[in-house]
C-alpha cells in the first residue's frame, strides 16, 4: 500500500489529550494513517500535571515531554509546533495555520484543550499577574522568582494549592485566597477542607477563606503590588498566580460551524456532529459533561483510537456502523479525585452531602446518612449513604483501598451504613463478594 | 497483676513446690503447685483421694487470681490506713464498749466456709466462751445448715455417711437439686468416668432445669419447683407399698418408723397424683422409683435444690429415710450424700461455727456439753442459748440490738436474701469490722474497720471436704504488706480483751492440737466428730498431714492416722438410743403466691465463677464463659415478652430489681427463669440476684429458700450499648446498665443507656487520662468508636452501637498493645480483611475454644467428645465443659435427623 493512499488524520491542539491519542493510535493502527499534529505552544506535548513540580524545582523541564522527537519520526508523525491553526474548512477538509500552511485531512481531531479563567478585575493585566497553565507560564514564573518575597495565589482548587506549595518551596511567603469557605470545596467536605487548611499552614502557606477579590494594586513600573479584597483587606505581593478554573477552547470549532454548547458536542464515540470531525479532552462535552482530569481523557483517547481504526478499515458506512457498534464507548464514570496536595493524600468520590454533625430530620428516610473516622495522626474519612447505597466518600491522609469506594459508588452496590465499610473497605468488599458467590 | 499465661500444662513440669487444696467448692481437690515459667501453676494432685489428679476450670485458673490486684494490704480505721496495733486495739475497745453498755447479745461475728478450721476454731471459742454469746453464724447457713439439721435429727450427728468412692461403686446415683457438672465438677467427672466404665450404671437427675449435669443422665425429672417433697414422699410410699422395706434394719437400727409408715404409705400412694403435682411424666416417675427400689447400691446425692428451701430439713429427712427404709446405708456403694458448697463448710461445722452449735459437734442446749466445753477451755463463761442465725443476726443489726459485727471472709451484702436490706442494716450498724483479702467488695465498702486477711496460698491450716476428709491448705506465698492470717487477727483481739493466755498460739498446728483434744475430751463415742487419734499430732506430722477422713480414733501399726471411709457400717447412730430416728413430716407445702410476679426465679452457680467473684473475677479466662449477669428464660416466654436474646431486661419483685441480659435456655420449664448468684455491685449496676430473694427460711435450719422466688420481667429499652476497655479504671458516662470484667491488667465495662452520648462529651470526660484520640463518629446515630492514647500508647477503647458492638476480644487485647496495629483495625476492634468467623461463646476455658470451632469439628464428622477433643483440644484439660460439648453433639444429631426426615 502506497503512503499516498493512507487517510490523513489532522490533530489540532498538542496537549496531553493529543499526546495520549497518538500513543493509542500507534499502538493499534500504526500504519493505517498519515498523522499530522499541530500545536500552538513551541514544544511538543508535555505532562501539564508536572508544571507545579517544575515550578517547585522538583523536576527538570526535559522530564515533562511525553515523547522525544525521534519517537515522532519513527512513527511517521508530522509535528508542527508554534504554528497554531487559525481556520478550518470542514467542507473542503482543510486547515490553515498562522504561518499560512494549508493542511488537508480525512479525519479531523480537535484537541484544543482549555484556557485559564480570568477574574476580569482591575489590574489583571499588570506585570506579575499570570496563570500557570503552560510551560511558558512556568518558565516566566521561575524567571520572576528572584524578585519575589510575597506571592498571592487566587483560587483554592487543586491547581492553585499546588502552585502555592511550589512557590512556598522557594521560600516565598505565599497566601491562597479563595472564594469559598475551604479549599477544594467541590471535592472535599468542610472537615477535610479544614484539615487541608491545617496542612497548608504547616507548610507555611496561608489561606484566606470566603475572599471576594476586588482589584490588583499597582506598584512601580506597571508591576503588581498587591491584592485588595471587597472587605477592605489588602495583601501586598510581587506576584499573583491566578488559578480560577479553565474554560474550553472552542474558538476554531465555533468559527467552522461545528455544533458546540459549552464545548464541542460529541457522542460517546467522540464524534462531533460533522462527519469526519472528532473532539477529545477539555474542549469536548459528552452528554453535557465537561472534562478536566486526566483519567477520563485517557479513556477517551482509547475509545477514539478504536473508532479511527474502524474508519481506516472500511469506507462502507453500513460496515462501519456494524464495527462501531462493537467498539467500546466512552462511559461516564464516577470521577474520583485522588491526589497528593501539600504532601497529604486526598481522595474524593461521588456526592458529598451537606456535612453537619447535628441531626438531620430523622423522619426523612431519604436524607443521606454519614459516618466519619478520625485517626490519631490527623487522618480523616467520611462516607455518605443514601438508603442502602454508598453515594460519596472523602479521605484525607490515609487513602488506602479508596478504589473500593469508587467501585461501590459506581456499581451502586447494596451496602448498609456500617462501620466496617468506613474502616475496612477492602475486607468489606471481599465479604460482599463472598456473600454474592454464596448466594449464586 | 500477672499476665495471662499461655495455658500449656503439658510443658516441662518442674518439681512440685507444694501440695495444698483448692479453695473453691466442697469437693476439696488436692492441688499441686509447680513452678513453670516463673509462675506457680496449679495442677491436680494425683495422690489426693478427692480428685486423683483431676481439676476443674476454676482450680486450673487459680494462679490467675492470686496477684496483688485489688488486695486489701493495710489495716484501716474509719477510712484511714493505720498499723495493726491501733486497728486491733480499736476493734477490742469498740467490742468492750459495746459489751459493757449492751451486753454479750449486742455483738456478733458473721464468718465463712472460706475460713480454715483453725481460724474458725478461735473465732468460735472467742465468741462462745469469752464474749459469752452464741452470736456467731456463718455463710454455711446459706448452703449446709439444712443438711446439718436433717443429719442431726435423723442420725444424731452432723455426719455424712458416705465417701466419693461410693458414688463410683453405686449402680444408681440420684442427684437431687444439683448441677454437679458445674458446681462440683470433679465429683461429676468421677461419676461420668464410672458410668463410662460401667454403662449399666444409672444416673437420675431431679432438677427443674435441664442442666449440663442432666446431659449425662439416663433419666431427668424436670420437677415443678418446690415439688421435691412430694416426689420423695412418693418414693417412700412406693418402697412401703411395693414391699421394699428392710424390716430387719428398721427394727434393729431405727426408732419412730411405725408412727409415720401408715400415713406416708397412704398419702403418697397415688403416683398419678404425684406425677401431676410434680408436673412430670408418670412413666418417668415410676422408672425413677423402680430403679431406686430394685437397686441395692444406690446413692442419693442432695444439694442446694433440696437445702435452699423453706421445707429443706423435711425433704432432706425424707431422702435420708429412703435409705433407712431400705437399709441402704453404711455399705459400699450406697447411702445418702449431702454434698457441700464450700471448701471448709464441714470444718466450720466441726468447730461449732454455727449459732446453734457449741463446738466439736456439741450442743448449746446440753448442760453437759456446755460444761465439757467450758471446762476444757477454762473459759470465764459459756453461751447458754443459741445465738442469732444469719438472717436473724442481720435483722437484729437492722433493729439496733446488735451494735457490733465482725464479718470475716464473706460478702453478705451480695449473698444474703433481701440483700438491699442487709446493706441498709450494715450502714446503720455502729461498728462493722471486716476481715478480707480484697479491698473493695460490696461488704468491705461498708466497714468502719478493715483488716487485711491472708488469702489462699498465704494461709496455712486444714479444711474438711464433703466426704469428711481433713486436708491441709498450705502456704506457698509470702504474706504481702501488712496482711495477716485470720487466726492471728482473732487471737490478737482476744489478747487485747484480756484473754492472752487462752489464745496463746504460735501457729495453726497449736490450734489444731487443741481442736483434736476437745473432740476427744469426755467423748464416750456419743459425739460423731472425734479425732482422738490426732491428739498430740506433732508439728512435723501436721505439716506432712495426708488427707484423712474423720472419725480418726487411732493410729495404725505404722503410726499413720486411721481414716474412716464410711459411717454407720454397724447400724449404730449417734442418737442417745444409738438408733436412727424417724420424725413425722407434713406434706402441706404452702404455695408461694405468684400474684403480679408470674415467673419463678431459680438461682445458682455458673461453671467458671465462684461466689461473689472477688477472686474468680480477676481471671480473664473465667469471665469469658459468661461475661455479664443474665437471666435465662425459656425461648417461648422470652418471645411472649417481646424480648430478643441478648436484650436487657429488668427482673423485679417487691424485694428488689435487677437489670441483666436475657439468654435463651430451652432446658428450663416454661414459667421458670434462672439467674446466677455471682454478680455484685462491684461487677454490675444492678445484678445482685439475692436482692430479689425474700428471706423466707426453713423453720428448723434457718436456711433461706433461694430457689423459688416469684418475679416479673420486662424489657429495658436502651438506645445504645457500649464496650469500654481501658488500662486504668475510668469513670463511666451516664448509663442505665453496666457490667465489669477484669482482663488481667486491663478493665472492661459493658454499658448501655438512653441518654444521648456524643464523642466530644466522651473525650471531655476522659481528657485527663488521654492526650490523643481516634474515633468513628456517626453524628446522631447510635454508633461510635473511640481510641484514646496517652503518650502515643492506646489506653482506652470504646465501641458504642445500637446493639452490642461486635469485636474480637482475643485479637484486640493483643493488638492494642502492639504499636504496629493499624488504627483503623483498632477502631474496628477486629483485624482488617474479610471475616468468616465473627467469634462465638467460649466453651472450653482451659484451651480457649469457642462454640463455632466445636460446631465446625462436629460438622466435619466428629460425633464423640473424644473426637471433638482431638480436633479442637476442647474438653481435653479439666473436662468441665464436656457436658456442653456433648450437648452440641446431641443438637447436631437432632438437626441431622430432622433433615433426613424432611
Amino acid at each position: 500500500m502506497s503512503s499516498r493512499s493512507k487517510p490523513v488524520i489532522l490533530i489540532v491542539g498538542f496537549g496531553m489529550a493529543a499526546g495520549r491519542l497518538l500513543d493509542e493510535i500507534t499502538d493499534r493502527a500504526a500504519d493505517a494513517f498519515d498523522i499530522v499534529v499541530v500545536g500552538e505552544e513551541p514544544q511538543a506535548a508535555y505532562n501539564r500535571i508536572l508544571l507545579s513540580p517544575l515550578l517547585a524545582g522538583e523536576v527538570p523541564a526535559e522530564n515533562l515531554a511525553l515523547h522525544d522527537s525521534e519517537w515522532y519520526e519513527d512513527n511517521g508523525i508530522r509535528v508542527l509546533t508554534g504554528d497554531p491553526v487559525t481556520k478550518l474548512n470542514t467542507d473542503k477538509k482543510s486547515a490553515t495555520t498562522v504561518s499560512g500552511e494549508k493542511i488537508s485531512w480525512d479525519y479531523l481531531v480537535l484537541a484544543t484543550g482549555s484556557r485559564p479563567g480570568k477574574l476580569n478585575l482591575p489590574g489583571e493585566d499588570l506585570k506579575g499577574v499570570q496563570a500557570l497553565r503552560s510551560m511558558n507560564d512556568a518558565k516566566q514564573l521561575i524567571d520572576s522568582l528572584p524578585n519575589v518575597n510575597k506571592a498571592i495565589v487566587v483560587g483554592g482548587g487543586l491547581l492553585g494549592l499546588e502552585a502555592a506549595c511550589a512557590l512556598q518551596a522557594h521560600n516565598i511567603e505565599t497566601t491562597v485566597v479563595h472564594n469559598a469557605s475551604w479549599p477544594m470545596n467541590r471535592q472535599l467536605d468542610s472537615e477535610a477542607g479544614e484539615r487541608l487548611i491545617g496542612a497548608l499552614q504547616e507548610k507555611g502557606v496561608a489561606f484566606v477563606a470566603d475572599a471576594q477579590c476586588e482589584r490588583y494594586l499597582e506598584g512601580d513600573g506597571g508591576a503588581v503590588a498587591g491584592l485588595a479584597l471587597a472587605d477592605g483587606q489588602e495583601f501586598p505581593c510581587e506576584l499573583v498566580v491566578e488559578a480560577v478554573g479553565v474554560f474550553p477552547e472552542i474558538t476554531l470549532a465555533k468559527a467552522a460551524g461545528i455544533p458546540c454548547e459549552r464545548a464541542i458536542i460529541v457522542d460517546n464515540k467522540l464524534r462531533s456532529q460533522v462527519e469526519g470531525v472528532f473532539a477529545i479532552g477539555e474542549c469536548c462535552q459528552i452528554e453535557g459533561e465537561l472534562f478536566g482530569l486526566v483519567a477520563p481523557i485517557y479513556q477517551q483517547a482509547k475509545v477514539l483510537a478504536n473508532v479511527l481504526a474502524v474508519y481506516a478499515e472500511t469506507a462502507s458506512e453500513s460496515r462501519r456502523q456494524v464495527l462501531l457498534a462493537d467498539c467500546e464507548s466512552y462511559v461516564t464514570q464516577a470521577l474520583p479525585t485522588k491526589l497528593k496536595v501539600s504532601g497529604v493524600h486526598v481522595f474524593s468520590a461521588g456526592q458529598l452531602a451537606e456535612t453537619s454533625s447535628t441531626a438531620s430530620d430523622s423522619s426523612d428516610d431519604n436524607a443521606p446518612v454519614s459516618m466519619a473516622m478520625r485517626d490519631d495522626r490527623g487522618g480523616y474519612r467520611r462516607l455518605w449513604w443514601q438508603g442502602n447505597r454508598l453515594v460519596g466518600a472523602v479521605m484525607f491522609g490515609d487513602t488506602e483501598d479508596s478504589q473500593c469506594y469508587v467501585d461501590m459508588i459506581a456499581l451502586q452496590k447494596k451496602v448498609t451504613p456500617q462501620m466496617q465499610l468506613l474502616l475496612d473497605p477492602a475486607g468489606m468488599e471481599a465479604e460482599l463478594a463472598g456473600q454474592q458467590e454464596a448466594s449464586a | 497483676m500477672r499476665n495471662i499465661p499461655v495455658q500449656d500444662l503439658s510443658a516441662s513440669v518442674t518439681a512440685a513446690r507444694v501440695q495444698t487444696t483448692c479453695p473453691y467448692c466442697g469437693v476439696g481437690c488436692g492441688v499441686t503447685l509447680t513452678r513453670q515459667r516463673e509462675q506457680d501453676m496449679p495442677v491436680g494432685d494425683k495422690n489426693h483421694p478427692a480428685n486423683f489428679g483431676r481439676m476443674c476450670v476454676k482450680g486450673s485458673a487459680l494462679h490467675e487470681t492470686i496477684g496483688m490486684q485489688g488486695r486489701l494490704l493495710y489495716p484501716e480505721v474509719d477510712g484511714k490506713q493505720t498499723d495493726w496495733n491501733s486497728a486491733l486495739s480499736k476493734v477490742a475497745s469498740r467490742l468492750q464498749e459495746t459489751l459493757a453498755k449492751h451486753g454479750p447479745e449486742s455483738v456478733a461475728f458473721y464468718v465463712s466456709g472460706q475460713l480454715l478450721t483453725e481460724d474458725y476454731y478461735v473465732a468460735n471459742k472467742l465468741m462462745k466462751g469469752y464474749i459469752g454469746s452464741a452470736n456467731i453464724d456463718t455463710n454455711s447457713r446459706l448452703c449446709m445448715s439444712t443438711a446439718v439439721a436433717a443429719h442431726k435429727r435423723v442420725f444424731g450427728a452432723d455426719a455424712v455417711p458416705a465417701s466419693y468412692e461410693d458414688l463410683e461403686q453405686a449402680d444408681v446415683v440420684l442427684l437431687y437439686g444439683s448441677n454437679m457438672a458445674w458446681t462440683h465438677p470433679v465429683v461429676y467427672q468421677r461419676i461420668a468416668a464410672a458410668k463410662a466404665a460401667r454403662p449399666d450404671m444409672k444416673i437420675i437427675v431431679i432438677d427443674p432445669r435441664r442442666t449440663s449435669t442432666a446431659e449425662l443422665a439416663d433419666l431427668h425429672l424436670p420437677v415443678k419447683p418446690g415439688s421435691d417433697i412430694q416426689l420423695v414422699d412418693g418414693l417412700l410410699a412406693y418402697l412401703i407399698n411395693e414391699g421394699y422395706e428392710n424390716q430387719r434394719f428398721l427394727e434393729s437400727h431405727t426408732d419412730g418408723y411405725e408412727a409415720i409408715r401408715e400415713e406416708i404409705s397412704q398419702r403418697s400412694a397415688d403416683r398419678h397424683a404425684i406425677a401431676d403435682s410434680c408436673d412430670i411424666d408418670l412413666v418417668d416417675l415410676e422408672q425413677c422409683y423402680r430403679w431406686f427400689a430394685e437397686t441395692e447400691k444406690v446413692v442419693s446425692v442432695f444439694s442446694q435444690g433440696i437445702n435452699q428451701s423453706s421445707r429443706g430439713v423435711d425433704q432432706a429427712s425424707l431422702i435420708l429415710y429412703s435409705h433407712l427404709i431400705t437399709g441402704r446405708i453404711g455399705q459400699e456403694g450406697s447411702g445418702p450424700f449431702s454434698i457441700t458448697g464450700q471448701p471448709n463448710a464441714m470444718g466450720g461445722r466441726e468447730v461449732g461455727g454455727l449459732a446453734n452449735q457449741l463446738a466439736a459437734h456439741m450442743n448449746i442446749e446440753s448442760e453437759t456439753h456446755r460444761d465439757i466445753v467450758k471446762t476444757f477451755w477454762g473459759s470465764p463463761t459459756i453461751c447458754e442459748t443459741p445465738g442469732a442465725k444469719a438472717i436473724d443476726m442481720f435483722r437484729q443489726i437492722e433493729e439496733g440490738t446488735i451494735k457490733f459485727v465482725w464479718i470475716m471472709a464473706t460478702n453478705p451484702v451480695v449473698s444474703l436474701p433481701e440483700s438491699e436490706r442487709i446493706k441498709r442494716a450494715l450502714k446503720k450498724c455502729p461498728t462493722v469490722v471486716v476481715s478480707d483479702c480484697m479491698a473493695d467488695t460490696d461488704t468491705v465498702r461498708l466497714a468502719n474497720i478493715k483488716l487485711p486477711a491472708a488469702g489462699w496460698g498465704e494461709k496455712d491450716g486444714t479444711v474438711t471436704n464433703s466426704e469428711r476428709r481433713i486436708s491441709r491448705q498450705r502456704k506457698f506465698l509470702d504474706l504481702p504488706a501488712e496482711v495477716k492470717p485470720d487466726w492471728w487477727i482473732i487471737c490478737q483481739v482476744a489478747e487485747r480483751l484480756g484473754y492472752a493466755s487462752d489464745f496463746n498460739y504460735d501457729k495453726p498446728a497449736d490450734i489444731f492440737r487443741e481442736h483434736a483434744r476437745l473432740s476427744a475430751y469426755r467423748n464416750q463415742g456419743d459425739r460423731g466428730f472425734n479425732i482422738a487419734g490426732m491428739v498430740g499430732i506433732s508439728d512435723q506430722e501436721y505439716d506432712n498431714l495426708k488427707p484423712v477422713q474423720w472419725p480418726v480414733l487411732a493410729r495404725d501399726e505404722s503410726g499413720a492416722f486411721e481414716s474412716t471411709e464410711r459411717l454407720f457400717t454397724d447400724g449404730k447412730f449417734y442418737t442417745a438410743s444409738g438408733k436412727a430416728k424417724f420424725h413425722a413430716v407434713a406434706l402441706d407445702t404452702p404455695l408461694r403466691r405468684q400474684g403480679d410476679f408470674p415467673f419463678t426465679l431459680n438461682t445458682g452457680r455458673i461453671r467458671d465463677q465462684w461466689h461473689t467473684m472477688t477472686r474468680t473475677g480477676l481471671s480473664r479466662r473465667l469471665q469469658k464463659h459468661y461475661s455479664e449477669p443474665f437471666v435465662e428464660m425459656h425461648p417461648e416466654d422470652r418471645q411472649a415478652l417481646g424480648l430478643q436474646e441478648g436484650d436487657l431486661a429488668s427482673v423485679y419483685n417487691n424485694q428488689g430489681i435487677c437489670v441483666v441480659r436475657v439468654c435463651d435456655q430451652d432446658g428450663l420449664r416454661k414459667g421458670d427463669v434462672f439467674m446466677p448468684i455471682h454478680w455484685s455491685d462491684s461487677f454490675a449496676s444492678a445484678a445482685r440476684t439475692d436482692s430479689l430473694v425474700a428471706a423466707i427460711c426453713d423453720p428448723i435450719s434457718g436456711q433461706p429458700a433461694f430457689k423459688q422466688t416469684p418475679v416479673q420481667i420486662k424489657p429495658v429499652c436502651v438506645r445504645w450499648q457500649a464496650i469500654l476497655l481501658s488500662s486504668i479504671r475510668l469513670p463511666l458516662p451516664k448509663n442505665d446498665y453496666w457490667a465489669y470484667r477484669g482482663l488481667g491488667n486491663w478493665h472492661m465495662y459493658i454499658f448501655a443507656g438512653n441518654a444521648r452520648l456524643d464523642i466530644s462529651q466522651m473525650k471531655k470526660q476522659w481528657r485527663k487520662q488521654c492526650d490523643q484520640w481516634a474515633e468513628v463518629d456517626a453524628g446522631d446515630q447510635a454508633m461510635m468508636r473511640l481510641v484514646g492514647s496517652r503518650q502515643g500508647r492506646p489506653i482506652l477503647w470504646m465501641a458504642l452501637h445500637e446493639t452490642m458492638p461486635q469485636w474480637n476480644e482475643d485479637w484486640l487485647l493483643d493488638a492494642i498493645k502492639d504499636p504496629e496495629t493499624s488504627m483503623r483495625a483498632l477502631l474496628l476492634g477486629m483485624p482488617l480483611g474479610a471475616r468468616l468467623n465473627k467469634g462465638s461463646a467460649q466453651v472450653c476455658t482451659c484451651n480457649q475454644v469457642d462454640e463455632d470451632s466445636i460446631a465446625q469439628a462436629i460438622s466435619e464428622g466428629c460425633r464423640t467428645v473424644e473426637c471433638v477433643g482431638k480436633a479442637t483440644r476442647a474438653g481435653t484439660t479439666c473436662g468441665s465443659c464436656i457436658p456442653e460439648i456433648r450437648k452440641l453433639i446431641t443438637r447436631a444429631d437432632a438437626r441431622e435427623e430432622k433433615e433426613v426426615l424432611c
